[in-house]
């Protein structure tokens, strides 16, 4: 194409037709596309939600209090065996994951002259269900085989060393077989095929390689203080389930050296008999005598093995120091044990001592996963039954919308307050019930326009040249009336995530898993006190995640909407 | 190899097959749901017959049935509220096989659909789907009817949209229909019916949303296709002008009943139905000088006008649904039972009053004896 400068201003129709100022063809959704990213605030929420879908993939590699790497050291300090920790206790989602968002942007941004943008995301999507559908099968397989009550020939195909990947071959197998029979849309089909078997091989690897689960606990410090290891640790050196209890609400950059001066300080209080915290001042009044040094040991054993290197030796060093007559008071001390180095709780920790910034990371996947497949589940029961319904009208109509008036009548928040107390805890669980009766809207807002949408005359037409239901219905009337349905939905992708919120607000979340709400839900603690940076972080997220999507699906609406097109124009 | 034979077989048949009408429409009767009304009888007793390699032009005012007719054989009347009353529409297939269109389920339509006969509509402005671009729409309607690769569709997409003029066709094929023109679309339109090859093409009213210019195109790259590909075409239209250039054969329409079916030049040599007289008297020539144009009222409403069929002594009387019926009507106890298609000439056909002279006619649908002349096809 040539460059703005050399294109003239206006053009007529011939010097069009000699291919003057012609402008390649942009498809509906292209348009529609280009118009919601020329506003400010879809574009922020856009933001938004990519840096939040940056942190569901990542956040296993970005938050874990397993170290990148372990060198592990013999009794004179010299270097072992190396491991890496974090890639063992990588689950096989999150290797799947990862995988994932690393080549979907690869694909889309590699110049491949045949493939056109629309054609490249429907590979990416397409390859990502593949993905998805043997990551949940391996997860179903895995659980009964490794049940606790399977039965014997269970367990002896498990014991069997090639098991995890026999199986996961077969999975991924059959997980792939109608992807290489459904079309999506891409014209070499031969090449489509080995893009099938490119990600079942990929399946493979990975589903044999992260069959189960491993087992974690987080003694890697001990042991660092202890010199037999070394090791280099992520940016966030926290699991969202490490609990440490001698963290237990610290506010936001506290370290474990702060809890333990606050437990001396404590103790000083009570001494002194003041009612309130000591001030600096008052601290500089407090000399050190010897019985501080044993208060300091005390208090050191809860929080020797949150630090990487031996506390007591710098309580030691606090002592000579003492000794030579450098330290003289209780503030000295304070600047002393302050100035030393100790992993940093950025945003501060919760009830359970578990690191707050570690699950804002990791509860972007929640939140990114119930809202869009909670709603995609809405979305595909809804225009199913709309579709039908506004196609053939009549007594079809009749019957299926009494059904949809049933639906309609159950409140959502609390069947799902009901089905916690008696179906498992499960996110999976949560997801399906908000999907499953949260349809009725869009398959209103289908049926409506299939109503229209009949009597035009393109789907006659469609009709005429002898096109299958399916293809007249969901080809070729569905894409001309899904748009209320898209904006409908990316307003119920943020209802769901409020949902959520509100269960794990109330405690009836999902249990082990890091939430937005279930943070939340903490901010109260159990003396009715503010914690605020529980309430603070959470809440932001929770709210700038649902004012996001609003703001897309507004700018998406303005976008599609004929009237208000015109408006503009 | 097996396609030569094929073909060899074609050639064989084909002149046995071109003396069979194509497509007989007999009796049709559709009505429509009016709510609380009545229902509404939008076509009653209609007949006609296409013959392969004809255009059988369908004429007549706005609501008179046209449309319906064309849709029935399609089954695209939405049913509800439509619903077929009576009669059938006999379709030849290629094997000589004859089924009955309005009675075959949604599956065996499927196969005639675009396959064996092919639509275009009124409206080329919305007849496309604006969310695919041309290419897609055609290539689909290839796939499903023949047995090719995407890329070969492709082909066969691109080889339609010349065929009808399309300039520029590999660039074209993927611009959406909102880049082009009205008659463009019509073109396109065109090539989508075509491209499946079909035996049959109904065109309902193809030209009447182009101006003139464009209209003469495709009315001429319809005649060119026809002649081309051995079709037979129903071509619904307002527009005399296009009747007399392109039909063969012309089927009036009144009231959703047929009052005149005649070869072209026997139509417009001798119209025998006062409507038919009227809609022709209408039209303005050139060499006269006229303060104002005859208008059909004016000639319906003479009673002399209904008093000139053969046979008119013995009562045999042009059917018009304004006058009042002749004092010997013979109403038979059957829907459009005062109503009879007779042949008063060779043919021609007039649509008369059940009076006592024809008491004991059949209606039949037109058999012409009329022929296109076989055309060496390519």
């Amino acid at each position: 194409m040539s460059s703005a400068s050399s294109q003239p201003e206006s053009v007529t129709g011939v010097q069009l037709a000699q291919g003057i100022g012609h402008q390649p063809a942009q498809g509906f959704w292209t348009e529609a596309f280009g118009q919601v990213i020329r506003r400010p605030a879809a574009v922020l929420g856009l933001i938004w939600i990519a840096i939040v879908a940056f942190f569901a993939i990542f956040s296993p590699v970005l938050a874990s209090g397993h170290p990148i790497l372990v060198r592990a050291l013999d009794e004179s300090g010299g270097r072992e065996a190396l491991s890496s920790p974090m890639l063992r206790m990588l689950t096989l989602a999150d290797v799947v994951l990862i995988v994932w968002g690393i080549w979907a942007p690869v694909l889309l941004f590699m110049p491949i002259k045949k493939l056109n943008v629309g054609e490249k995301l429907r590979l990416i999507v397409a390859g990502g269900v593949q993905l998805a559908i043997g990551v949940v099968f391996v997860g179903i397989i895995a659980g009964i085989f490794g049940a606790r009550d399977a039965s014997d020939w269970m367990r002896s195909w498990e014991q069997w060393g090639a098991f995890p990947w026999v199986a996961s071959a077969i999975i991924a197998l059959i997980s792939s077989v109608p992807f290489v029979l459904i079309s999506i849309g891409v014209y070499k089909s031969s090449w489509r095929v080995v893009y099938v078997c490119v990600i079942l091989m990929l399946m493979v690897v990975l589903g044999g390689w992260k069959w189960s689960p491993n087992t974690s606990n987080f003694t890697y410090r001990a042991e660092q203080s202890n010199q037999a290891i070394e090791a280099t640790y992520t940016i966030v050196p926290f699991s969202p389930n490490q609990s440490e209890t001698a963290m237990y609400n610290r506010a936001p950059l506290s370290t474990p050296l702060d809890s333990m001066w606050d437990r001396l300080a404590e103790q000083e209080r009570i001494k002194t008999g003041q009612m309130a915290n000591l001030s600096n001042d008052q601290l500089s009044d407090i000399l050190i005598v010897d019985q501080t040094f044993d208060s300091l040991r005390r208090v050191s054993g809860s929080v020797d093995d949150l630090l990487s290197y031996p506390v007591l030796d710098l309580i030691s060093e606090i002592e000579t120091g003492w000794k030579d007559g450098q330290l003289v008071t209780l503030l000295d001390v304070k600047e002393r044990i302050k100035s030393e180095s100790a992993p940093m709780h950025v945003m501060g920790t919760d009830t359970l001592g578990q690191d707050v910034l570690a699950q804002m990371f990791h509860a972007c996947r929640l939140s990114i996963s119930i809202g869009f497949v909670s709603t995609g589940i809405a979305v595909v029961i809804g225009v199913t039954i709309g579709a039908l319904m506004g196609y053939f009208g009549g007594w079809v109509d009749m019957l299926l919308y009494r059904v949809v008036e049933i639906f309609m009548a159950i409140p959502v928040l609390f069947l799902l307050i009901v089905a916690a107390s008696v179906l498992p805890r499960n996110i999976y669980f949560m997801m399906a019930i908000i999907g499953c009766f949260t349809w009725t809207g869009a398959a209103r807002f289908v049926r409506a326009e299939f109503m229209k949408l009949r009597e035009t005359d393109y789907v006659q037409a469609a009709k005429a040249v002898g096109l299958p239901l399916w293809s007249i219905l969901f080809k070729h009337m569905l894409p001309n009336g899904v748009t209320p349905v898209l904006v409908d939905s990316s307003f119920a992708i943020a209802a769901a995530i409020l949902i959520e919120a509100i269960l794990s607000f109330l405690g009836l979340g999902p249990s082990g898993q890091a939430s937005w709400g279930k943070l939340l839900s903490n901010a109260s603690g159990e003396t009715s006190d503010f914690i605020w940076w529980l309430a603070i972080f959470p809440g932001a997220a929770i709210f700038l995640t649902t004012m996001a999507y609003n703001l897309i699906g507004e700018a998406l609406r303005d976008a599609i909407d004929p009237k208000l097109k015109k408006a503009r124009v | 190899m097996t396609q030569a034979t094929s073909e060899e077989k074609q050639s064989a048949t084909k002149s046995v097959i071109a003396e069979q009408p194509i497509m007989q429409v007999n009796n049709l009767a559709v009505s429509f749901d009016n709510g609380s009304g009545p229902r509404i009888q939008a076509v009653d007793g209609v007949r006609m017959t296409v013959y392969p390699r004809q255009t059988l032009a369908v004429v007549g005012e706005s609501g008179c049935g046209k449309s319906v007719t064309a849709m029935s054989s399609m089954q695209l009347i939405p049913r509800p509220p439509g619903r077929f009353d009576r009669g059938e529409i006999l379709y030849r297939l290629e094997d000589g096989n004859i089924v009955n269109l309005i009675e075959l389920s949604e599956a065996e339509m499927r196969n005639i659909r675009g396959n064996e006969i092919a639509m275009i509509f009124q409206e080329p402005m919305t007849s496309l789907n604006p969310v695919y671009t041309v290419g897609d729409q055609i290539i689909e309607a290839i796939t499903l009817h023949q047995n090719v690769t995407a890329k070969e569709a492709m082909q066969i997409a691109i080889e339609a949209m010349d065929a009808v003029g399309i300039p520029d066709p590999e660039g074209r094929i993927k611009a959406y229909p909102h880049q082009f023109s009205g008659g463009m679309r019509q073109r396109v339109m065109i090539a989508m019916a075509l491209a499946c090859q079909p035996r049959l093409l109904l065109a309902d009213e193809p030209t009447t949303a182009l101006d003139v210019t464009i209209q003469a195109q495709i009315l001429e790259l319809l005649q060119d296709l026809k002649s081309k590909r051995d079709m037979a075409v129903m071509l619904i239209t307002h527009d005399l002008g296009v009747v007399a250039e392109n039909a063969d054969v012309v089927c009036v329409m009144y009231a959703g009943r047929v009052v005149e079916f005649a070869s072209v030049y026997d139509l417009f040599a001798n119209p025998m139905h006062p409507y038919t007289h009227g809609l022709l008297a209408s039209i303005p020539t050139l060499h006269t000088k006229l303060d104002r144009l005859t208008t059909i009222t004016e000639i319906v409403d003479d009673p002399a006008q209904f008093k000139m069929l053969p046979g008119a002594d013995a009562g045999i009387t042009p059917w018009w649904p304004w006058n009042e019926p002749p004092k010997d009507l013979c109403k038979r106890d059957e829907p459009a039972g005062d109503y009879v298609l007779r042949k008063v000439a060779d043919n021609h056909w007039v649509g008369v009053w059940r009076t006592e002279a024809v008491k004991n006619d059949e209606s039949a649908s037109p058999e012409l004896t009329f022929r296109v002349v076989d055309q060496p096809s390519d």
